[in-house]
């Protein structure tokens, strides 16, 4: 009976300790919510025009989803055309196809949010954690991706948490956020937001990226997934880590073996380095610039 | 647009002849918006509480003084073939293991719990209900 009571006080623990850390969760992603209303009711407070201004925010999405990037991610084992799009809504009504970045305190962790996580497989979740998780790289022959000669290989990252963390190692005038919280919670709450959906989008995309940003800084992104039955596993794993990029502020990759090509047709739709210089770059303060790749 | 919390319209009930273990439980799935009927303290609470609400699923452990989860476990299963009942034990024994499988348990889990792995259990037991009422 000891024995039973012991274990009954281990699962206790672990209970209560799983309590508290979804509780600290939620309350970190609370304060962040916090922030952005403060910032929010700063920004009304000092604006003449605040009642045009909140209601821009809300409509605008409604009435003018026009893409600014119109992406059609063409995924690596099957031809299957996926549109997707990319909208950064300003919150003076403006849209604007720039790079902006996050603006956060030194250290602060980035919270992302699946928010309905039922709508999907675990192994379709696990896949989605990863792209943002992962500090997995590859290498890849140079000449696999047309940058160069055989026997070159450059380095890819399979989750953006690798990617930033290399990135981080440059000195920036803007934190580069890299500590991640993914949260599976149906509030919402959270910096980015991932929706996987069932139904189709009415103009047949399969990934949209929403940011709202103020003082060219992203406050908000919200990223959906749409008809995610459809979609596999490594398919949907692929549209999250464009559509996360979009997310983290990048716009659009002219090279076409890219990740965040506009059409992704690489059988290798990982982060590269070039993608990682760009967020270098755009924490550096180029915002609307364009980052030649070295490679 | 599926935008719910998958647990948010399940209902349960939890029982523990542990007191304190049958409220964190009860703690931990509220935290998921599970609704937590009622708790009970051995199989023959389980079986009242089962009749009087029907929930989603019964979390219930199976070493427990006079009534224990086998008995609960029975009972519940001849009253509602397709209840969903996961036992919680920390006899990892083959017999203990083929006798609830036998009387119908849906899912054992062992002590000490996995907590991932008992929101997976309920995630798959409701969406097969689901699926079979739909059906």
């Amino acid at each position: 009976m000891k024995a039973e009571q012991l274990v009954d006080l281990q699962s206790q623990k672990i209970f209560l300790s799983a309590i508290n850390s979804t509780l600290k969760q939620r309350n970190s992603a609370l304060q962040i919510e916090n922030n952005v209303l403060q910032k929010l009711a700063t920004r009304e407070k000092t604006s003449p025009k605040k009642t045009i201004l909140m209601i821009s925010l809300i409509l605008i999405p409604t009435i003018s989803l026009v893409p600014n990037f119109a992406d059609f991610v063409q995924t690596e084992n099957e031809n299957l055309t996926h549109n997707t799009k990319y909208f950064i809504q300003n919150l003076r009504g403006d849209t604007v196809d720039t790079w902006l970045h996050w603006n956060l305190m030194e250290n602060e962790q980035l919270v992302v949010n699946i928010v309905n996580s039922g709508a999907a497989s675990q192994d379709k979740i696990s896949a989605v954690k990863a792209t943002i998780l992962s500090e997995e790289t590859t290498q890849i022959d140079d000449s696999l991706l047309h940058k160069g000669p055989q026997g070159h290989a450059s380095t890819y990252y399979m989750g953006w948490a690798g990617a930033l963390k290399q990135a981080s190692k440059s000195q920036t005038e803007f934190y580069i956020p890299s500590e991640f919280v993914v949260l599976e919670s149906a509030k919402g709450e959270g910096h980015i937001t991932i929706n996987l959906v069932l139904h189709k989008d009415a103009d047949g995309y399969t990934g949209y990226t929403k940011s709202i940003t103020e003082n060219n800084q992203i406050l908000k992104s919200t990223i959906t997934i749409y008809d995610v039955n459809s979609l596999s596993a490594e398919q949907i794993a692929t549209i999250v880590r464009h559509e996360f990029g979009h997310a983290l502020g990048l716009a659009h990759s002219s090279a076409p073996e890219d990740l965040m090509a506009p059409q992704i047709t690489t059988q290798y739709p990982y982060i590269s380095e070039c993608n990682v210089d760009a967020i270098i770059a755009l924490y550096d303060g180029q915002e609307s610039s364009q980052v030649v790749c070295e490679k | 647009m599926s935008n719910q919390n998958p647990l948010s319209h399940v209902t349960a009930i939890v029982v523990d002849d542990e007191h304190d273990m049958a409220s964190v439980f009860s703690e931990y799935l509220e935290l998921f918006d599970v609704k937590v009927f009622a708790t009970g303290h051995n199989g023959k609470d389980a079986f009242d509480l089962y009749k009087k609400h029907e929930p989603d699923f019964v979390l219930m452990d199976l070493m427990m003084p006079d009534y224990d989860g086998y008995y609960g476990l029975s009972k519940i299963k001849k009253f509602d073939s397709d209840s969903k009942v996961i036992m919680i034990t920390a006899d990892t024994s083959h017999d203990t293991t083929r006798k609830l499988a036998e009387l119908g348990a849906d899912q054992i889990l062992y002590k000490p719990c996995d907590v991932n792995k008992l929101v997976q259990s309920i995630r798959r037991l409701c969406q097969m209900r689901l699926e079979k009422i739909e059906s």
